[in-house]
Formats: C-alpha cells, structure tokens, sequence
C-alpha cells in the first residue's frame, strides 16, 4: 500500500506544484472556470432532459429514448475521448528510473488516469438525467432497477475511459492493428446506421430497458465490456513498459525513411507535413477536432437549411474550408521549431509554398470525403453547391490562408496538447479570414442557388487557375519575411 | 568554398554589437571560432546562412552574398542547434530528408551514411529507432552533424559539435572531420568552447570577444597555451580579455 500512497503523493506535489507559478496558474483557474461552466451546463441539460425530449419529440418516453441513445452516446464519447484526452502512457515517463514495481505502477497510472475533466463531465450530465428521469415520476423506475440503470451507464462511462487507453496505446505501439481496429469499428457503425439494421440503438434499449424491467442478469454486460477494457489497457501499458525497457537492446537494421528523390521536393515536404500532423499532439488534434466537427455540425447545417436558405452556403463553405481555415492559420508556425533548419538547407521559397498549398487543397478534398456521406444521405441536392463551394475553396480560401500565415511570428510548442490551446491563435487570425468567408454569403442572400453555384465555381476556378502565380508571389512574400518569421520562431515557446 | 565577411555589424538594442570589419576563410581552410557565451558566435554563424539580416555590411559564400540569392545553399551544409533537426522524425527519416533536400537519392544516403555508423551507439538508427525528440542530447547532436556531413558539402558551419557527446565520440567526431576535409576538400567553420578539439581540428583560430575578433593567428603547438592563457586572463579580471 505505501508504493501506492508514496505515488499518490508524489502525482499530487506535481499537479501543485505545476500550477504554482503565475502564467500556469492563471491557465489553471481559467481551466477550471470553463470546466466548472461546463459540468453546470451538463448538469443543467441532464436536469431538463425530459422536457427537451417532450418538446423535440412530443409524445416519447423520455427514458425510453434514453435507452435507446446510451450506447451510441458511448461510442461518440469515445471518439471525443480519443481525439481529447491525454495517453496513460505518459504518465508512466517519470517512473521509468526508479525502483516501483511494474505491477503496482500499471495499476497505479490505471487508476489515476480517471482525474479527467472528461470523466467529471459524463457523470455531470447521468446523475440529473437519471435523478429526474429515470428514479422519479412519471417516468421513473423503483429505485433497484433505477440504481442498476446509472450502475450500467457509470460503467458505460469508465468502458469508454479504457477502451480509449487501449486505443491509444494500440496506436502508440501498432499503428496497423489500430488502423484496422479503427476502420472496422467505424465500418460496422456506419453499416448499421446506413442499412437500417440499427443494431445498436436496438441493442441500447434491450440492455437498459432489460434493467429498468428487473432483469439485473443484463449489468453483466457494461460490467463485461469494462472489464475487457481494463484488461486491454493494463496489458498494453505493461507492454508499453517492456517496449521501454527492451529499446536499448534491440539491433539497428535499416527502415525505409519514406523520403525519396523519385517522390519529388514537393511531396517530400507534403509528407514532412503529414508526419507533422501525425505525430504531434496539437496539429492531429486539431485536424481531427476539425474531422468531428465537419461529421458532427455538417448534419445540422444541413437540417437547418429548412429554416434559412444560407444554411446550404455555409454547409457548402464550412464542410470543406473548415480543415484548411483552422490548420491553415498556423502553416508557418508549426514548422517553428525547425524553422532554421529548413531555411539553412536548400529547399526553395516556392517549393515550400507550392508543397503547403497543395497539402491545404488535399486537405479540402479529404474533408469532402469525410462528409460526403452525410451528403448523400441528408441532403443529395446540396451536393453539386457543395461541389461549387469546394471550387472556391481550393481557389481561394486555400490560397488566403496560406498568404495570411506568412505573418506567423509566435513559436508554437505542437506537440503539446491540442485541447483547450490556443497558443498562436489571436484575434487577427479570425478577423483576417472573414474577406474568404464573408462574401460568399452575402452572394448567397442575393444570388438564387444557381447564380451562387455559377459564382463561387467560377471565383474558385479562377483562383486555380491561378495557383503557380500564387506560388510565385508567396514565395517572393516569404523571403521578405523570412528574416522577422525567423526571429519570432527563435523566441523560447 | 570561400566565405568573406564585409563591414559586417548586426546590433541587438543597445546590449549588444557584432562587428566584423573583415574576415575571409580560404577555400579549403578549417576556421575554428572561439569565445566567451554570448561574445557572438552564433549569431556570425547564423549571418554567414542568411537566418539573420545583418544591420550593416554582407557576408558572401563562394563570391555569392547569402541575401541575394539561394544558390550558395546547395553547396553549404550546417548544424548549429536543435532547430536544425526535425524532432518528430527518426533519425533513418531525418537523414533521408535531408538527404532528399541536397538531390542525394535512398541508395546514396545509404552509402554515404556507412562510415557513421560507428559513430552512433545504442539503437539511434534502425527498425527500432525512436524519433529525434526521445534522443538524448549527445545522439541528437550526432544525428545533426551526421546530416551536415552527409551531403558532403563545400562548406561545413558546425555550432558548438563536440557539446553533450561523451569523449569516444568527441575523438570520432575529430577523426570524421579530418576526414571530411583530406577526402572532400571541405572548407569548415567550426565554433566550440572546447579549446582542445578546436586546435586539433583547425588549421585558424579566432577568437571573438564581445562581439570583436580579438585574435585570429594560425593554429600553432602553442595555441593551447595562448588560448587558455587568454580566457584566464578574462575570468581574472571583468570578463573581456581583449587587453590581455
């Protein structure tokens, strides 16, 4: 027990001793003040839920609908927690070198890994749910059943707090299972929700409802999934651990690098981008923030075009220039920390510049891919507006972005955490990119459908058309600022 | 690859002032660059790649000035700090890059990277390597002065090389050095605070105080002795050791 407690001890003068200092503990209360606002907002939604249900959907049971929800809300949960929340294995780092033992280590970072925000949140919104919904009049269950239902939906909670470990850790260590793992999950719930198999919501219901009528045999079931997350997590941190511990001995054979002289200057330093993305917390987070927010908004722009017509522009502009607009802003400064690096070798101002612009019209493109099946599903009709809109994008919304990041001056630390940081964000950066959005929306208010299709494709054509002047002109931009990006970039982060 | 230094000034506020009325490195000389922390040498190294404006004056490499053009760089290799490594890379993939940036394709990477390979212990290349940023100091360093020889340049600038290795590979570092220079011909800057290996390396030492060139003379039997004899002069009196 004292390994434990010395552990505890030693986590709690770290997380007092971090946030003792004047900027860190300003962050800190500002972190707390949003997470407390958070919590309440939850707290509040939870609270009012079944009058929420009544008014969307008059009529429904509101904990029927609630059982129905639990175990998609879980695996969007678990999505959130992916893209959000810190991986256990770096919690492992600082006790690498000393004598504990492994056992109680794993454990110990197992079980302190729940001080998440996230992991206050979940609760934040289950506990009013189920006190004002499930255990109370009219809907509400006797309190047996009600308490095996939040049991099941904790449990549920801390399923998803572990299966992301797991994953997380599976990503670390074998990109390939991870990839597969990823694919095949997102596979099967896609497949359920697009051939009305509906398995999931069908499952939810059995599982809840089966409690909620007495039949506590189903608590074996959130009960089984957390236990095998556990079970998952623990393993893969202990080989996390040996992983550590075995690099030293492990011979060196040649790995193909993955740069080439036949891939061409561009696509190198594409890739050079793509891994920077890739392995940095705070550019994947984003990207991937970005990801979410174009599956999650994308379907409400797209219901909401039934009450106003410039919904279809801003679902048009916002599905496929969001990734380039927020990733875009910084395209300098993420390259901060080898910034001299680059400018000492030779790789030439319009290669650079050639190689980020097209990796911001990549990136509009995957964007399309991301949300095109929402598209097809909710609203067909918008595709060809959509199609338009990507247009203008590549032409102009890539090519903006790319110019206003040569005013990139702040040194940015990307692979710290991307969650709640906006270091190299200002103002500026959102007021400079509203000349891209603004006015296509004033043309949509203005213009019917086909007159604002005709306009941006054309606006957008013309702007591709234009690419190797676009190039040519920011790398000429580029040397002029070189020297000034450079001294901000060498300021200590 | 000739590199000449012109009435160069560059001033941070009034803190502080480099000025170079003149310095010239013959093709083909090894030039070490000696001084206290903050007498300038970074910054002379970082005018000399263009990653600073000068205030006054040009430094040219080759007959190019670095400001005018990007020519030079293709012929120019360096390591000066963190900066210039890519720290989410693996070392394989960095000297792959890099590789790739001076038209060096996989299977002359491969070939020019054999005689380094000695020179890194533990597992810093290889299936099993990790990125740049796991590295210890002294590996990260080999990784960046390993990139900068690897293109074989006609001009090698090197900031402070033999900083954070352990003595085996500082003596490995002089040897590849040497090498360098018999085999390629390669002109090098080279700044350290290590007195001992920048006399075993270079042919020129100068010495910059507070951002003057105090002293600059051939590299002789009895410029170990001038030089520490001059920095003790300094730590004896108020810092600068120009009057010395």
């Amino acid at each position: 027990m004292s390994t434990y407690v010395r552990l505890l001890r030693h986590r709690w003068r770290r997380f007092r001793r971090g946030g003792a200092a004047g900027p860190a503990r300003v962050k800190r209360g500002i972190l707390a003040f949003f997470g407390v606002y958070i919590a309440g907002s939850l707290a509040a939604c939870g609270w009012v839920y079944y009058r929420l249900v009544g008014e969307v959907q008059p009529g429904t049971n509101p904990v029927a609908a609630a059982n129905g929800l639990m175990l998609s809300a879980a695996a969007a949960f678990l999505v959130i927690r992916f893209f959000t929340q810190r991986s256990t294995a770096m919690a492992l780092a600082p006790y690498l070198a000393r004598p504990v033992p492994r056992g109680k280590l794993v454990r110990f970072v197992q079980l302190s890994s729940l001080a998440s925000l996230l992991n206050v949140f979940a609760p934040a919104f289950l506990l009013p749910l189920w006190y004002r919904t499930v255990l109370h009049d009219p809907f509400g269950a006797p309190a047996p059943e009600a308490l095996a239902w939040l049991a099941a939906a904790l449990m549920l909670v801390l399923f998803t707090h572990y299966a992301n470990n797991a994953l997380r850790l599976l990503l670390a260590q074998d990109a390939r299972a991870f990839a597969w793992l990823a694919a095949t999950g997102s596979a099967l719930l896609v497949a359920d929700r697009v051939g009305g198999t509906r398995l999931l919501p069908r499952a939810s219901t059995a599982l809840f409802g089966g409690l909620l009528d007495g039949a506590f045999a189903w608590l074996a079931v959130p009960a089984g999934l957390l236990a095998a997350a556990w079970g998952a997590s623990e393993r893969l941190l202990r080989r996390s651990l040996r992983r550590d511990d075995g690099l030293a001995n492990t011979g060196a054979a040649t790995v193909p690098a993955g740069f080439s002289l036949q891939r061409g200057a561009t696509r190198n330093l594409m890739l050079l981008e793509l891994k920077l993305v890739a392995r940095n917390r705070r550019p994947f987070t984003l990207v991937g923030i970005s990801a979410l927010l174009i599956v999650t908004y994308g379907p409400l722009l797209v219901v909401g075009r039934d009450f106003f017509s410039v919904v279809d522009a801003v679902t048009g502009l916002f599905v496929t220039g969001l990734l380039a607009a927020s990733y875009g802003q910084l395209m300098f400064a993420w390259e901060s920390r080898h910034f001299d690096g680059l400018m000492a070798r030779p790789v030439s101002p319009r290669t650079r510049m050639r190689a980020k612009l097209l990796l911001l019209q990549c990136g509009c493109v995957a964007s399309l891919v991301v949300a095109l099946p929402f598209l097809v599903w909710l609203a067909p009709d918008l595709l060809l507006l959509g199609a338009g809109f990507l247009l203008y994008n590549l032409g102009i919304t890539c090519p903006f972005v790319l110019f206003f990041s040569l005013w990139n001056r702040k040194r940015l630390a990307p692979q710290r955490s991307g969650l709640f940081n906006y270091e190299g964000f200002s103002v500026q950066h959102w007021v400079g990119i509203l000349p891209v959005f603004v006015p296509p929306l004033v043309l949509a208010l203005t213009l019917d459908e086909t007159w604002l299709l005709l306009s941006v494709s054309v606006v957008g054509l013309s702007g591709m058309a234009l690419g190797p002047t676009w190039t040519r002109t920011f790398a000429r931009l580029f040397s002029r600022h070189r020297h000034a990006m450079g001294a901000g970039f060498r300021k200590s982060e | 690859m000739r590199l000449e230094a012109q009435r160069l000034v560059k001033r941070f506020g009034d803190s502080f002032t480099l000025s170079i009325p003149q310095l010239v490195v013959e093709d083909g000389a090894a030039f070490g660059l000696v001084g206290n922390n903050g007498a300038g040498k970074t910054t002379f190294l970082r005018l000399a790649l263009d990653l600073l404006p000068p205030d006054e004056g040009h430094v040219a490499l080759g007959g190019a000035r670095v400001d005018e053009g990007d020519d030079w760089k293709t012929r120019v290799s360096a390591h000066l700090d963190d900066s210039f490594l890519i720290d989410f890379l693996t070392p394989d993939e960095f000297l792959s890059f890099v590789g790739s940036t001076y038209d060096l394709d996989a299977d002359t990477v491969e070939q020019r990277l054999a005689p380094y390979r000695d020179f890194f212990t533990d597992d810093v290349l290889g299936q099993r390597a990790r990125y740049i940023r796991d590295l210890s100091m002294g590996n990260a360093k080999k990784v960046g002065v390993v990139a900068a020889l690897l293109p074989r340049p006609d001009l090698l600038i090197l900031d402070e090389p033999f900083a954070n290795l352990d003595p085996r590979s500082q003596i490995q570092l002089k040897d590849l050095l040497r090498r360098q220079r018999t085999e390629h011909g390669t002109t090098m800057v080279i700044s350290s605070h290590d007195l001992l290996h920048v006399t075993d390396v270079c042919e020129r030492i100068a010495v910059l105080d507070e951002g003057c060139i105090a002293r600059d003379e051939p590299t002789t039997e009895e410029t170990l002795k001038t030089l520490e004899a001059y920095f003790s002069s300094a730590a004896a009196g108020n810092g600068s050791a120009r009057a010395a």
